[in-house]
């Protein structure tokens, strides 16, 4: 399920209009109230709540990514978000992933 | 479970280390209730006169230095544990004490408001733990209560303060009671009062910063060659004047103990006289507080803000009436803490708050909590460069919104593999050693496939922060669930325990006046520091498993719905989650939602 769809918004909201239309949503759907859809709602607010998690989502359909898959896409110079991705953006969403990945093998802390 | 009444009326309870309150919300407002005496605070205390009475509260309190073995403090620091206390006669696990209190609130509770009390919101630390969770909905029960929703103190505290603010902000919780201290990071938005992040240490508190200055006191003693007996009545003494002490010190800088003919030794009177300078004290508990900043960091941290995104410091719990805490966080925020909601009731009334929300009263705010630890469960994985057993792989990670359901996916080693073991853990640490296990159970008759034989675990986090696991294996859907409930089953007869509990308990408030119980049950073991047992059921046949199992399919078909049929899933499931909560089992009620999505999902698989 689309989490744009879910928020009942498009594919070119922005942060504040992502964050508006969950704040919304969770008042309708309370987790105390509709704690079924709530989840939904929250995991929606999760994929999409910002610019990195966005491109992310756009490219693999949800939030993470292993680093060998991301690495591929930057390669292969797919860009299929909307919005224009900045060098700033890969680089964040690959940073991002190798603490992801670093945590995946433990051991360091 | 009871009779509905007609305003069946649900309250808000802070069962807290050192005091209790209870309130409820009306009109749009919360009220602290009040004793016979016009008393809104209830020490924690539990105790039993000679003549084997049961005392709550305040005469409990007042008999504590005359009767100390007869006298139970601070129980809330036990609660989870699978220990007895003796307590007169008979001993008691620490619900069983809690629940004491419980008991002694809802009294007031029913007296204030002329009416049968029987539903209770309560709160705990949000670093509590799943078995402390679990300790305390027990306690409730034992007392009569329907537990309708355990919160967190902080979070309770949140709610509690925005009812009085508008606007937009992002406020750090800080909590230091009695026992525990629990830092969070709460944004309150458009009437979301949403926690992004939570810390603490669930055995720090003012208790902490007593057990110092009794130390320093009876260092002095020693000193003069005088050895204090532990469970005497000097002791007693000892920790109710450093506790004196101490509050003193928060308005003054210096203080001096006095305390006369603390008892005779070697055939010599012995006096207790000293002055304690508060920046002796501080040095003292220096330690604590750098602890509560090192945890104020993590929290930070976890919210992913820094010192200056912070609009706001909230204060809670008595212990932040300590100049010290207040100029250590102020150093390092540079905002001077707000505390003018008495930090002592805002727990209570966040709870009476929540409670007015779910009994359908015009909410003020929604509230969305985290979970304060990392669930997951112990596979063979990567660890200082070495694959080995025993590393910890999270499915629901530190500050994930609740409710949450997480999956994983993982796989057999062996070919022809035929059961595999789940271990369930609860903490940060990538060795699972350093973490708490909190149930294990095997799925067993898996295929006879090779080596990777795929199975779908599945963590399921509630509202009250207690855990569900389902194990399935992939291709055949063969599955496996537990409820991770090891409190009262820790002890032999499982859960039939609460209801003699309930009858014992109920029988010392009725016969109060008259000797203790006579009911002397079998002391039923269970010492300190058995590991928890958990229940595992196999899903049978009655009506609210099925549901339960029709609950699971659902939510593994979700993807492959239509829009439109996926609002109806959701909402039957949210329908049939609300009626197996409420315990509504057998009831018709229960089957039409089942039929209904039974029907939507037998199309979805053709
Ligand atoms: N003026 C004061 N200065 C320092 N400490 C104080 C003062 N007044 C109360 N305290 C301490 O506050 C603590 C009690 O606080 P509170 O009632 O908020 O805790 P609680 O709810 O019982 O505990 P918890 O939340 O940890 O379960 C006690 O340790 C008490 O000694």
């Amino acid at each position: 399920m689309n989490p744009f769809d879910v928020l009942g918004l498009t594919a070119e909201a922005n942060d504040a209009e992502i964050r508006k239309a969950y704040l919304v949503r969770v008042k309708e759907f309370s987790p105390e109230q509709h704690p079924e859809r709530f989840k939904e709602i929250r995991a929606a607010f999760e994929a999409i709540s910002d610019q990195r998690r966005r491109i992310a989502y756009s490219l693999f359909g949800k939030e993470t990514a292993d680093f060998p898959t991301l690495l591929l896409a930057v390669l292969r110079r797919e860009q299929p978000h909307p919005q224009p991705v900045t060098k700033k953006d890969w680089l964040d969403l690959l940073s991002s992933s190798m603490k992801e990945a670093r945590f995946e093998v433990p051991g360091e802390r | 479970m009871g009779i509905e009444s007609v305003n069946d009326i649900i309250v808000g309870i802070d069962l807290g280390t050192t005091n209790s309150e209870v309130a409820i919300f009306e009109n749009g407002q919360t009220r602290v209730l009040t004793d016979q005496q016009g008393e809104r605070i209830l020490p924690s205390f539990v105790g039993i006169t000679d003549a084997g009475a049961l005392l709550v509260g305040r005469p409990a309190l007042n008999q504590y230095v005359a009767n100390p073995e007869r006298t139970i403090k601070s129980i809330k620091r036990r609660m989870g544990e699978a220990t007895r206390i003796s307590l007169g006669k008979n001993s008691y696990s620490p619900s069983e004490i809690s629940a004491m209190i419980l008991r002694q609130l809802r009294d007031t509770a029913e007296a204030a408001l002329g009416q049968p009390v029987r539903k209770a919101v309560i709160t705990v630390p949000a670093y509590f733990s799943d078995a402390q969770r679990q300790a305390t909905r027990e306690a409730g029960e034992i007392a009569g209560l329907e537990v309708m929703r355990i919160i967190n103190e902080p979070t309770a505290a949140a709610l509690a303060y925005e009812a009085g603010h508008r606007g937009s902000r992002r406020v750090l919780v800080y909590d230091l009671g009695g026992g525990t201290f629990d830092v969070s990071v709460v944004r309150i938005e458009d009437d979301v009062v949403e926690v992004v992040s939570s810390h603490g240490n669930n055995h720090l508190g003012g208790d902490d910063f007593d057990q110092k200055i009794v130390a320093h006191l009876l260092d002095h003693l020693k000193q003069q060659g005088v050895q204090v007996p532990t469970t005497s009545s000097a002791m007693a003494r000892i920790i109710r004047c450093a506790e004196a002490a101490k509050r003193q010190l928060s308005d003054h800088v210096e203080v001096q103990i006095d305390e006369e003919y603390l008892l005779e030794y070697k055939g010599r009177p012995v006096h207790l006289s000293l002055e304690l300078s508060r920046r002796d004290y501080e040095e003292m508990i220096q330690p604590y507080i750098d602890e509560t900043m090192a945890a104020v960091h993590t929290a930070l941290n976890g919210a992913n803000m820094t010192v200056a995104a912070i609009d706001e410091i909230l204060l809670v719990g008595g212990s932040t009436r300590t100049p010290m805490v207040r100029e250590r966080l102020q150093e390092v925020f540079g905002l001077i803490p707000r505390g003018e909601i008495d930090p002592d009731l805002c727990v209570a009334m966040g709870a009476a708050i929540h409670a007015g929300v779910m009994g359908g009263s015009k909410a003020a705010a929604v509230l969305v909590d985290v979970t304060p630890y990392t669930f997951g469960i112990g596979v063979v994985g990567m660890l200082d460069g070495d694959i080995r057993p025993g590393v910890l792989s999270p499915i629901i990670r530190k500050n994930t919104s609740v409710p949450v359901s997480r999956s994983e996916i993982y796989m057999t080693m062996i070919d022809g593999q035929e059961r595999v073991g789940i271990d369930v853990y609860q903490g940060e640490h990538p060795d699972v050693s350093y973490d708490v296990q909190i149930g294990s159970f095997t799925v067993e008759g898996l295929s006879d496939v090779p080596a990777g034989n795929e199975i779908v675990v599945q963590f399921d986090l509630n509202l009250d922060g207690m855990l569900q696991v389902t194990a399935r294996e992939k291709s055949t859907g063969l599955a496996k669930q537990v409820t991770i409930d090891n409190a009262m089953t820790q002890q032999e007869g499982g859960k039939r325990d609460v209801s003699q509990s309930r009858d014992q308990v109920a029988a010392l408030f009725g016969q109060s006046n008259k000797r203790g119980t006579e009911d002397n049950r079998a002391d039923s073991g269970g010492s300190a520091g058995t590991p928890p047992r958990i229940e595992v059921q196999f899903e049978t046949d009655s009506v609210a498993q099925q549901a339960a199992a029709l609950v699971t399919k659902a939510r593994r078909l979700l993807d492959q719905a239509t829009e439109a049929d996926r609002i109806e899933i959701v909402d039957l499931i949210d329908a049939i989650q609300s009626l197996l909560e409420k315990g509504d089992t057998d009831s018709a009620a229960l089957q039409k939602p089942c039929d209904q999505l039974a029907d939507i999902l037998f199309y979805l698989e053709t």
